[in-house]
């Protein structure tokens, strides 16, 4: 029965003490809500803004997210040119050739099957004893 | 409820006209909202001179990528918040210490000061107890406390789960009270 006399003198006392806490923190929220910004900041940030440039990627990656259609229509823009290639440019045994023959007739590649030709023999008759 | 629903699809308008690269619409989102973004910043990191860096760099990171935003997603104002919070904490992580300075304007009264001045060095308390708690429950006491947010939106603004807020909520205000009765 002491104790629970205690307590409620202790309660009590504390009662003010958390009314009087409550009370500051309302007061300190309504003094954090009134806070201003530095005088002249927006100005600043928006002058700022006006230099910025925008993110590339992330002007691509909004274009490309904003309607469903746009990654289809880029996936599958490659594939579309392929078949119309296919479709429209006719391919017989005779551009075969010509196309082997230009090929072949490219300086470079006989330049490299010439060099590497030459490159195994040196080594070949290098590496025998 | 209905003047919040309203502003949201104001700055909703707004957002989409930032992201179409207005500039008049970008102004008009600072001036809406840099002094709660900035006041945010300022109570979270303790220097003015900060606070204006970390709010230019906010809206700097709106208008460079505004077309990320998704409207209905979240609201205008969580995703600023959101924003400011992850610039701090990077600055943090960078800097490691930012310093605590004392809030300006706020005078350390003389004895026999008047009693605006006792209010004021009792409000400086308050923010010398908040810059005791650990940041995630500053953060989460500044928000709901001042901003007044939901606990769903203070979850999207820190980056964690709603039951997670509740706690860092309830250790924060415990904490607090702790505080401000020992002083």
């Amino acid at each position: 029965m002491n104790s629970q006399t205690g307590n409620d003198a202790r309660d009590q006392r504390q009662a003010p003490a958390s009314d009087s806490v409550d009370r500051l923190l309302g007061q300190w929220a309504a003094d954090a809500r009134d806070h201003q910004a530095t005088p002249g900041l927006a100005a600043r940030v928006v002058a700022r803004a006006a230099d910025t440039a925008r993110d590339p990627i992330e002007h691509a990656l909004y274009w490309l997210r904003a309607a469903f259609w746009r990654p289809l229509a880029l996936c599958s823009l490659p594939v579309a040119l392929g078949f119309l290639f296919a479709v429209t440019v006719p391919v017989t045994a005779a551009d075969d050739r010509a196309l082997v023959e230009a090929l072949h007739g490219l300086a470079f590649t006989e330049w490299s099957v010439a060099d590497g030709t030459a490159e195994t023999n040196a080594r070949d008759s290098g590496s025998r004893p | 409820m209905k003047g919040q629903d309203n502003q949201a699809s104001d700055d909703d308008a707004l957002m989409a006209g930032v992201g179409a690269r207005d500039p008049a619409a970008f102004a008009e989102l600072v001036r809406r909202h840099l002094d709660a973004v900035h006041g945010y910043l300022y109570r979270l990191c303790g220097s003015r001179d900060d606070a204006d860096d970390l709010a230019q760099d906010t809206f700097l990171r709106v208008w460079a990528r505004a077309e990320t935003w998704r409207p209905g997603a979240v609201r205008v104002t969580t995703w600023l918040h959101r924003i400011a919070h992850n610039i701090w904490v990077d600055t943090r992580r960078r800097a490691r210490s930012m310093p605590l300075e004392d809030p300006e304007g706020v005078l350390d009264p003389a004895p026999g000061a008047d009693a605006g001045l006792r209010e004021q060095r009792a409000l400086t308390q308050v923010d010398h107890a908040l810059r005791a708690l650990p940041t995630a429950q500053r953060a989460a006491i500044l928000l709901a406390e001042v901003r007044g947010f939901s606990n769903p939106d203070i979850a999207a603004v820190l980056g964690t789960s709603v039951r997670a807020v509740e706690s860092l909520l309830g250790r924060a205000r415990r904490q607090l009270r702790d505080l401000l009765e020992e002083t």
